[in-house]
C-alpha cells in the first residue's frame, strides 16, 4: 500500500539507540504549540510504495550495527498500516525499529504497528489532562494509556518530553511527570527532556502559520538540568 | 652496539626490503589508549619555542623569513637549531627555524615572484647564477604547443606542475635507519655498475646518469647529518637513532625539493619496532618514548616551502603534505596498528591540534576495535585527521603502501608518482557546447564546430558533444603531463628521494578532474528537467534556464549517481589512449584540495544552477546543500565511484555538527565508527572528517584570535583555518554540514 512521507533522514544518532534512518511520516492528530514539523500536518510530502521505503531504507544498513529505523513524524500512527507493511520488510532484514510517538492514536493498525517494532520514544507532552488538551489538542490518558499497552506487550521505552518556560519547565511538572511513570518504570529505560527551541520558526512562516510560541524564549541548559535532577531522583535515567 | 640485535632475520637483511623487516619484527597492538603519556617538560618548552614561532610567522604576514642569499640544497646551510637545550632530534631546513629556503630548479620565477610577495627581493647572485642553468619550467615552456598553452590560459586544464616541483614522491625515508646510508650507497653502486654492463639506449643513459646523482645525494646526506655531528653511515641502534637518522633522509628531500607534496610514508609501525625493542631493554620508559615521537613531530610542524600568492590560490593553507599513513592491516591477517599508531594520533594531544602532519588512518573493518575508537575520538575532537579504505588498497598494493598527498597511493619505494593537477569537467561540457569555444574568453580552444543549435538541450545529442570533446581534452591532457614530467625529470631530479626507491621503479602518471558534481547535477539537469539555453549577441552560449526537477548527486539515487559514475569511467579510459611518458601507469582522482573556489571561479554558468565564478564542490563532494536525504544518503552516492576507474582516490569531505553524531562523546565515537565502517564496507575510498558547528567558523573567521589553532579537513588535507583567504573561508563555511532534524 502507499503512503506519505514528509523526509528521509539517513542519519540520525538522537532518535533511539545507536545510529538511526528516521522516516517522517504526513498527518498528525495533535497540533502541539510547539510542533517542530508543522509541514507534516496536511497533506503533503511524497507518496511512497512501502516497499520502496524499505528498500529506501534498507540502502543505509551497512552502517547500522547497533541502530536501525525510527517511525516519526507527523504521526507515525496515524498511517498505522502502512508503516505496519513497512515493518514487515524491515525485520525480515532483522532491522531494529523505534517508533517515535504520542500514543494519540488508538484502534487496530496503531495496535498492530506497536505489537510489531523493537520500542517506542514516547511523548509525554504535558502532565495533567488540562494542559495536554489545551496545548496539543489530544488526551493525557489516551497516552498513558499508550504506555500501558507498551509495557504489556513487553516493548523498551524511551519517555521525552519538551521543556518550555512557563509550561514544562517548573519542579511541580517534573514531580509529576516522575509520577505518571512510576508505575511503569519497569520498561522505561531512559528519560529525555528536550530543551524548548525555535529553529521551526521559519518553516512556519514559509507555511504562512501562526506559531503560538513566537515570543516564549528558548529553555536554556540549567532548567533542562534541574527538572532532570528531579526526574533522576525518583530512580530514572535521565539523559 | 649490533644494530640488529634481538630482531628476527629475514630477508630484509640481504636485501632492500623494509616491508619483511617489519612483518618480521612489529608487535601488533589490540588494547585502548590507556598506556599513553603526555608530554615530557623538555617537550612542553620547546612546544612553547614552536608556539611563540608559528605567532611570529603569523604576525609577520605568513611569512617568518627567506632566506634569498642561499639556493636550497642539501648542505646549503649550516646546522641549525630551534632550542639545542630542549630538543632531542636535529635539524632545518634553512639557517633558522621557519625561515624559507630559496628551490628555483623547479622555476626561477616563482622562486622571485614569491620572495617579492612577501616583500623579499631574491639575490642577484642567485639570479646570475641561473642564467647559466636551465630550469624545469624553462624547459616546458620551450616545447608546450599553442593548444597546451591555451588550454592552460583558459584554466580547462589548471594547476599543472610546470613551474615548481612536482611532488608526491614518498621517499622511502625508513631504509636510512635501518640500513645506514653505506649499506645505500653499496647497493645503488652495484646497481650502476650492473646498467654499464647493458646496451646504452637512452633509456639506460638517463638512469645511470640518475643512478649518479642518487649516490651523490646519498654521499651528501650523510655530510648533512655530519653537520650535527652525527654519523649516520651505519644502520640506527635504537628509536631515538632511528627517528633521527629517518628525519635527516626527510629533512635532505626537503632542503632538495619543493615538491607540491612532500609526504613521509609510513613510519610510526616501522619506529615501533626499536620503540618496543628499547622498552623491553629498559633503556627508555613510555614517557621516553613518546617524547621522540612529539619532538619528531615537532620538526614535521617547521616544514615550510616558499609559495606564491597564486599557489596559495590553488592548494591554500601553506601545506606540505607530510602525509603519514597509520594502521591498516598486515598481509598475514594481523593488524598494523601498533602503540606508535596511538603515539602519533596522541601529539594531537600532547602538542595540540595541527594540519601537519597529514595523519592518516588506513581504515580496515578488522581493525582493532581499541584502535577504531581512539582514531574517532581524535576526529570528533581535533578535525585533523582522514581516513582511507585499507580494504580496497592493500588487495592492489600489498600491506606496505602509502598515501601521498591527500589520497594518492603508492608502494613505498617501489612506486612513485608524476603528479597532473586537474581538468576541470564542467567547462568541457561548455566547451562542447560551443563548439570548442571557451565560454569566458570566447577563444577558440579545443577543433572546431558549430555551436550547438537547438534551444532545448537533448541528452543524447550533448552527450555525443561531450564525449568527442572530452576525448579530444584527454589527449591534450596527457601530452601536456609528458612534456612537463620529461623536463622535471630533466631538470630538477629528485635525486635523493629516488635514491631511496629502488632502481627498477614502478611509475604512476596521476590526473584529475574537478568540478565532478557540477557535471553530474548538470547532466541530470539536462536528462530529467527542462534546459534552454541563452545564447550572447554572438550566438555563444553562455548561461541556461533550467525548469522542473532533476534528480541530484548525494542523494543515493541511482539516476544521477549513475551519471556521476560513468563520467570518471570515461575519463580514465579516455586518457588511457594516449602513452604516458616513461611507461607509466594513467591514474586518476577526484580530488581538488581547495582549488574548486579557483575553478569554479573561472568557469561559467552551469545547467545544474549554478552561476558563473560560483566554486564547484570539491573533490568527489555532493554540490553543497543539495544534499536533502542526510549524511549517509550522501556517503552512499560517492561510495559508487568506482575505484577502479580512480585509482588515484576519491576525496569526500564530510562535516558533521556534534550534536547529531550523538549526546555524549563516547556515543558519538561509537557512531563515528560505525559511519566509517558502513562506509568503507561499499569500497568507499577517501573521507575527511569533521566534527563541528556552523556556528564555530563563522566565531572564528570574524574572531581569529580566540580560535589561534583551529583546524579543520578541508580536500585530502588539514588546514589552519586562519590560513584560507577570506574567499576559501566562506566556502568551507557554506558547505553542508549535517545536523539532525
Amino acid at each position: 500500500m502507499k503512503g506519505r512521507i514528509s523526509a528521509i533522514q539517513s542519519l540520525a544518532a538522537v532518535d533511539g539507540p545507536g545510529l538511526r534512518t528516521v522516516v517522517f511520516g504526513i498527518g498528525c492528530p495533535l497540533r502541539c504549540v510547539y510542533c517542530h514539523n508543522p509541514e507534516t500536518w496536511t497533506e503533503g510530502g511524497e507518496e511512497y510504495e512501502a516497499e520502496e521505503l524499505a528498500r529506501k531504507i534498507l540502502r543505509f544498513k551497512p552502517y547500522i550495527r547497533r541502530g536501525g529505523v525510527t517511525f516519526s513524524g507527523g504521526e507515525p500512527l496515524a498511517q498505522a498500516a502502512f508503516f505496519s507493511e513497512v515493518a514487515d520488510m524491515l525485520k525480515k532484514e532483522g532491522l531494529h525499529i523505534a517508533l517515535d510517538t504520542s500514543g494519540n492514536v488508538t484502534g487496530e493498525a496503531a495496535d498492530e504497528l506497536t505489537a510489531k517494532v523493537d520500542m517506542a520514544l514516547l511523548d509525554v507532552k504535558f502532565t495533567t489532562e488540562e494542559a495536554y488538551r489545551k496545548y496539543t489538542g489530544g488526551s493525557l490518558a489516551t497516552t498513558l494509556d499508550y504506555l500501558a499497552k507498551l509495557e504489556a506487550l513487553g516493548k523498551r521505552v524511551w519517555i521525552r518530553q519538551v521543556i518550555v518556560q512557563g509550561l514544562t519547565d517548573g519542579a511541580d511538572n517534573a514531580e509529576a511527570l516522575a509520577g505518571l511513570l512510576a508505575p511503569h518504570a519497569e520498561v522505561i529505560d531512559r528519560v529525555e527532556l528536550l530543551p524548548f527551541r525555535k529553529l521551526c520558526l521559519e518553516k512556519y512562516r514559509r507555511l504562512g502559520l501562526p506559531f503560538a510560541l513566537e515570543n516564549t524564549p528558548e529553555t536554556d541548559e540549567q532548567t533542562v538540568a534541574r527538572a532532570a535532577e528531579i526526574i533522576r531522583a525518583h530512580g530514572f535515567n535521565v539523559v | 652496539m649490533d644494530a640488529y640485535r634481538n630482531f628476527i632475520t629475514g630477508k630484509w637483511k640481504d636485501n632492500i626490503d623494509v616491508a619483511d623487516f617489519i612483518r618480521c619484527n612489529y608487535t601488533p597492538y589490540e588494547g585502548d589508549d590507556s598506556f599513553l603519556a603526555g608530554p615530557t617538560p623538555r617537550t612542553v618548552r620547546l612546544r612553547a619555542v614552536l608556539e611563540a614561532l608559528l605567532k611570529a610567522e603569523k604576525d609577520n604576514g605568513g611569512v617568518l623569513g627567506v632566506d634569498t642569499e642561499t639556493v636550497s640544497t642539501l648542505l646549503a646551510y649550516p646546522a641549525a637549531y630551534m632550542d639545542k637545550e630542549n630538543e632531542i632530534i636535529f635539524g632545518l631546513q634553512t639557517g633558522a627555524p621557519l625561515v624559507r629556503g630559496i628551490n628555483p630548479f623547479g622555476g626561477l620565477r616563482m622562486g622571485k615572484a614569491a620572495c617579492e610577495a612577501y616583500g623579499y627581493k631574491m639575490s642577484d647572485k642567485i639570479t646570475e647564477d641561473f642564467k647559466y642553468r636551465k630550469t624545469h619550467n624553462d624547459g616546458v615552456f620551450q616545447v608546450y604547443s599553442d593548444e597546451m598553452r591555451k588550454c592552460r590560459h583558459v584554466g580547462i586544464l589548471t594547476g599543472l606542475p610546470d613551474a615548481y616541483g612536482r611532488g608526491r614522491i614518498i621517499g622511502d625515508y625508513r631504509r636510512v635507519s635501518l640500513y645506514g646510508v653505506d649499506r645505500l650507497i653499496e647497493e645503488k653502486s652495484r646497481d650502476k655498475a650492473a646498467l654499464g654492463e647493458r646496451t646504452m639506449t637512452e633509456e639506460n643513459i638517463r638512469l645511470s646518469e640518475e643512478l649518479y646523482e642518487q649516490i651523490e645525494a646519498l654521499k651528501e646526506l650523510k655530510q648533512l647529518a655530519e653537520m650535527y655531528g652525527i654519523d649516520i653511515s651505519a644502520p640506527a641502534t635504537n628509536l631515538l637513532e632511528a627517528t633521527q637518522w629517518l628525519y635527516f633522509a626527510y629533512l635532505a628531500a626537503n632542503k632538495d625539493q619543493n615538491g607540491a607534496a612532500m609526504s613521509l610514508g609510513r613510519v610510526s609501525t616501522f619506529l615501533d619496532i626499536y620503540a618496543q625493542r628499547d622498552l623491553e631493554e629498559g633503556t627508555l620508559d613510555e614517557a621516553g618514548v613518546q617524547e621522540i615521537i612529539d619532538q619528531f613531530v615537532i620538526k614535521l610542524r617547521l616544514m615550510r616551502h616558499l609559495r606564491t600568492p597564486e599557489y596559495n590560490e590553488l592548494f591554500a593553507g601553506d601545506p606540505m603534505w607530510i602525509t603519514e599513513s597509520i594502521g591498516g592491516m598486515c598481509d598475514d591477517g594481523r593488524t598494523l596498528v601498533t602503540k606508535n599508531s596511538f603515539r602519533i594520533l596522541h601529539t594531537l594531544y600532547n602538542l595540540g591540534s595541527s594540519a601537519e602532519p597529514n595523519l592518516t588512518v588506513l581504515w580496515s573493518e578488522r581493525l582493532p576495535r581499541g584502535f577504531k575508537k581512539f582514531a574517532a575520538k581524535v576526529s570528533a575532537e581535533t578535525d585533523s585527521i582522514q581516513y582511507e579504505n585499507d580494504d580496497l588498497m592493500r588487495p592492489l598494493n600489498g600491506d606496505d603502501y602509502a598515501i601521498a598527498c591527500c589520497v594518492s597511493c603508492m608502494k613505498v619505494g617501489k612506486q612513485m608518482q608524476f603528479f597532473g593537477a586537474r581538468c576541470n569537467l564542467p567547462k568541457t561540457l561548455l566547451m562542447a557546447l560551443n563548439g570548442g569555444k571557451d565560454e569566458r574568453y570566447f577563444m577558440q580552444v579545443g577543433p572546431a564546430m558549430p555551436v550547438y543549435d537547438k534551444d532545448v538541450l537533448d541528452y543524447d545529442e550533448v552527450m555525443r558533444r561531450f564525449d568527442y570533446y572530452l576525448s579530444w581534452l584527454a589527449r591534450v591532457y596527457v601530452n601536456t603531463m609528458n612534456v612537463i614530467h620529461y623536463m622535471h625529470d630533466k631538470y630538477a631530479y629528485e635525486k635523493i628521494q629516488m635514491a631511496l626507491h629502488d632502481t627498477d621503479v614502478d611509475r604512476l602518471m596521476a590526473f584529475g578532474v574537478a568540478g565532478l558534481s557540477v557535471l553530474a547535477d548538470s547532466l541530470s539537469a539536462i536528462k530529467y528537467a527542462k534546459v534552454t539555453a541563452i545564447r550572447n549577441e554572438d550566438g555563444v552560449i553562455v548561461d541556461f534556464r533550467t525548469e522542473g526537477e532533476f534528480p541530484k548527486y548525494g542523494n543515493d539515487d541511482d539516476r544521477v549517481d549513475s551519471i556521476a559514475r560513468e563520467i570518471l569511467d570515461k575519463v580514465i579510459a579516455e586518457l588511457r589512449k594516449t602513452p604516458a611518458y616513461r611507461g607509466s601507469k594513467h591514474t586518476l582522482s577526484a580530488l581538488t584540495i581547495t582549488s574548486n573556489v579557483m575553478y569554479g571561479k573561472k568557469t561559467g554558468n552551469t545547467p545544474d544552477g549554478r552561476k558563473a565564478g560560483e566554486p564547484f564542490a570539491p573533490g568527489a563532494n555532493p554540490m553543497h546543500n543539495r544534499e536533502s536525504h542526510g549524511a549517509l544518503a550522501s556517503l552512499n552516492s560517492v561510495s559508487k565511484l568506482s575505484y577502479d576507474s580512480c585509482r588515484d582516490g576519491i576525496s569526500n569531505t564530510f562535516s558533521i555538527v556534534p550534536a547529531a553524531l550523538g549526546k555524549t562523546l563516547d556515543e558519538r565515537t561509537d557512531n563515528l565508527v560505525e559511519i566509517l565502517d558502513g562506509y568503507f564496507s561499499q569500497n568507499a575510498h577517501h573521507i575527511n572528517v569533521n566534527v563541528l558547528d556552523r556556528q564555530k567558523l563563522i566565531d572564528a573567521m570574524n574572531n581569529p584570535d580566540l580560535y589561534p589553532n583551529l583546524t579543520i579537513r578541508v580536500s585530502g588535507y588539514a588546514v589552519n583555518f586562519h590560513k584560507l583567504t577570506k574567499e576559501q573561508q566562506r566556502e568551507v563555511i557554506s558547505r553542508t554540514f549535517h545536523v539532525s532534524m
